[in-house]
């Protein structure tokens, strides 16, 4: 099963929500939409699973054109931010009720509800209300109601954005597991990049509508192809080094180090993160993070250096990476 | 609770109780007590303004029971034409959905006996006058801009994911409606009834224009003919005794649906 999107392109009144995106999610592949909040990424997910209709392209599902058809019918499997849970109905009926609605016999909703609840560890809340829930726990009956459809694709707006920071790395690996049990094309859109980096197989950065990069994780961090990718993935910040003839250069924090030839810089502050510490510098190209060890002294001379393979080159103008050949 | 907010909450109750208390207690008091209350009488407490007014020759309970049946299919058309109406216009686009909104609020802030006039040509030309269920009519139009306001504001409350999640389950939109939506605004349509039956249930002026037949009286025009013969008499007694009966009603439609207003069924619905 895969999923295919062609030149889709969205517009609210005159602003253009997404321009000319194309992408695709091939079966059992876990596609991040990652991007600051306003960058077309909900909105994307809205049109594959037909609550918005795209101005043009064409969406396409195992093949067929899902373009014009209603949500129902494209089979999809959808956990929205908030869960969306129907708050008037018990657990067991919020997964019923799509089956009743679809005419599956009673026999089989009840079979199904009950080995769902066992998977998902909810079998002794089958009657509460969402609102008698925990947050993972509500989130686990969103899962289970998306799970249920038996949808061929998976669509996952934020769905751990409400859950405190512990919970959600605690429900990472259950959740993969889960949703790629069934070899099924996973959409899945955050704008936290830890998240995107550590769940998906591919990550595509949306800035403005329009997609800046789609590869794995590794390479959005190591081969960023335009400065927008660069600044927004990598904490902190990639830092700005230089900016001349149109070129802007920039380097990782993780690549600057203290040296004794290099340019002399103030420590403003340093901020400690267990393992490493991250050491804010002031100098003549502007503010600078590192990153580095937590045992590394500051010397009384400070200066800091990098190595040159190590220095990202993009064109002013246009964003993109330009590779120099010296 | 503290001690202060405790004494300020009596003062509120006995502020607001007093009257319908004294208004009881007139019920069960003959005239001459009314007129001298602080003297001392033989004979203070008496049914007789309850015999009065139940034994007439056209009984009391004939317009509770007409009241009633205007109140009902008054609220029942009201809510009935008010829930398509009022989702339609939560889901407006917002520009039209606050244009709409502030004409219907006009609607609904003009005083209605302005329309007395012709609402009292239509009865005549369309043959309208002296049905209890016609009455409803106008009672709907002139109910429907606040029900409409207020469902609507109910309905704009529920989250629109809700709404999407009953579009991926397969719900169509009347599903969803019925199976989503008016549960959730249960609160919202109880509270809503009975401001529209209350609405009812008072309303003088078109009810006075509208029903001649003696038979046919809603409460409040059968409460204004007890004046007795010459204006000079005023039947306190009988007055007290009607309203007190008027109002059972109504408390006991309130106590029924109190239950229904139970807020808060909204609120796992969002994250929590």
């Amino acid at each position: 099963m895969t999923l295919i999107l062609r030149k889709i392109s969205r517009k609210f009144g005159r602003r253009i929500i997404l321009n000319n995106l194309n992408l695709e999610v091939r079966e059992g592949e876990i596609l991040a939409l990652l991007g600051p909040s306003g960058c077309g990424k909900s909105t994307t997910l809205r049109i594959i699973a037909g609550l918005e209709r795209p101005d043009t392209g064409e969406i396409l599902i195992n093949g067929a054109n899902m373009t014009h058809i209603p949500p129902v019918d494209r089979k999809i499997g959808m956990v929205f931010q908030n869960y969306a849970l129907f708050p008037h109905l018990s657990v067991g009926e919020n997964l019923s009720l799509g089956l009743n609605i679809r005419g599956v016999p009673n026999k089989q909703i009840q079979v199904r509800v009950s080995s769902i609840l066992g998977l998902m560890k909810l079998d002794d809340h089958v009657n509460k209300l969402p609102a008698e829930l925990s947050g993972g726990q509500r989130q686990r009956v969103a899962l289970a109601r998306a799970l249920l459809r038996d949808p061929s694709i998976y669509l996952l707006d934020e769905p751990m954005s409400n859950l405190d920071a512990q919970l959600r790395e605690d429900l990472r690996p259950e959740l993969r597991s889960l949703i790629t049990s069934e070899n099924k094309p996973v959409v899945y859109v955050t704008h936290d990049q830890n998240e995107a980096m550590a769940l998906a197989n591919r990550i595509a950065i949306l800035n403005n509508g329009v997609i800046e990069q789609i590869d794995t994780p590794q390479d959005i961090y190591k081969n960023p192809k335009t400065y927008f990718v660069a600044s927004f993935i990598g904490s902190p910040k990639i830092n700005t080094v230089n900016q001349s003839n149109e070129i802007l250069s920039a380097v990782r924090p993780e690549d600057i180090y203290f040296s004794e030839e290099g340019l002399n810089c103030k420590v403003l502050a340093r901020e400690w993160h267990g393992k490493n510490q991250i050491i804010i510098l002031d100098c003549s190209k502007g503010i600078l993070r590192m990153i580095c060890d937590v045992d590394t002294k500051i010397p009384t001379n400070t200066k800091v250096s990098w190595d040159k393979d190590k220095v990202y080159r993009f064109n002013i103008n246009t964003g993109k990476r330009s590779i120099l050949t010296t | 609770m503290k001690k202060s907010t405790k004494l300020w909450l009596i003062v509120l109750l006995i502020w607001s109780l007093s009257p319908l208390i004294w208004q009881l207690y007139s019920s069960f008091c003959t005239t001459d007590v009314l007129i001298k209350p602080f003297e001392i009488h033989s004979n203070r407490w008496t049914l007789d303004n309850y015999k009065q007014i139940l034994n007439a020759d056209i009984g009391f309970s004939k317009y509770i029971i007409n009241s009633t049946i205007v109140g009902i299919s008054t609220t029942f058309l009201t809510i009935l034409i008010a829930i398509p109406g009022s989702y339609s216009l939560a889901r407006l686009p917002v520009k039209i959905h606050n244009l709409t909104r502030s004409l219907i609020l006009i609607a609904a802030l003009s005083p209605y006996v302005l329309l007395f006039l012709a609402l009292l040509e239509m009865a005549r030309k369309f043959n309208l006058a002296n049905n209890l269920i016609l009455l409803s009519l106008p009672y709907s139009a002139l109910s429907l801009p606040l029900a409409l306001l207020l469902l609507a504001s109910a309905f704009k409350d529920i989250p629109k994911e809700l709404e999407e999640a009953s579009r991926i389950e397969g719900l169509s939109s009347f599903q969803t409606v019925r199976f989503i939506l008016l549960p959730l605004i249960k609160p919202s349509i109880a509270s809503t009834a009975i401001l529209v039956f209350l609405f009812s249930w008072n309303e003088y002026p078109i009810a006075l224009s509208w029903l001649s037949n003696p038979e046919a009286l809603t409460l409040p025009v059968a409460i204004a003919r007890l004046a007795g013969s010459s204006i000079y008499s005023v039947p306190y007694g009988a007055y007290a005794a009607a309203t007190v009966l008027g109002s059972i009603p109504l408390l006991l439609i309130v106590l029924i649906f109190q239950r229904q207003i139970v807020s808060g069924l909204t609120n796992g619905a969002i994250k929590g």
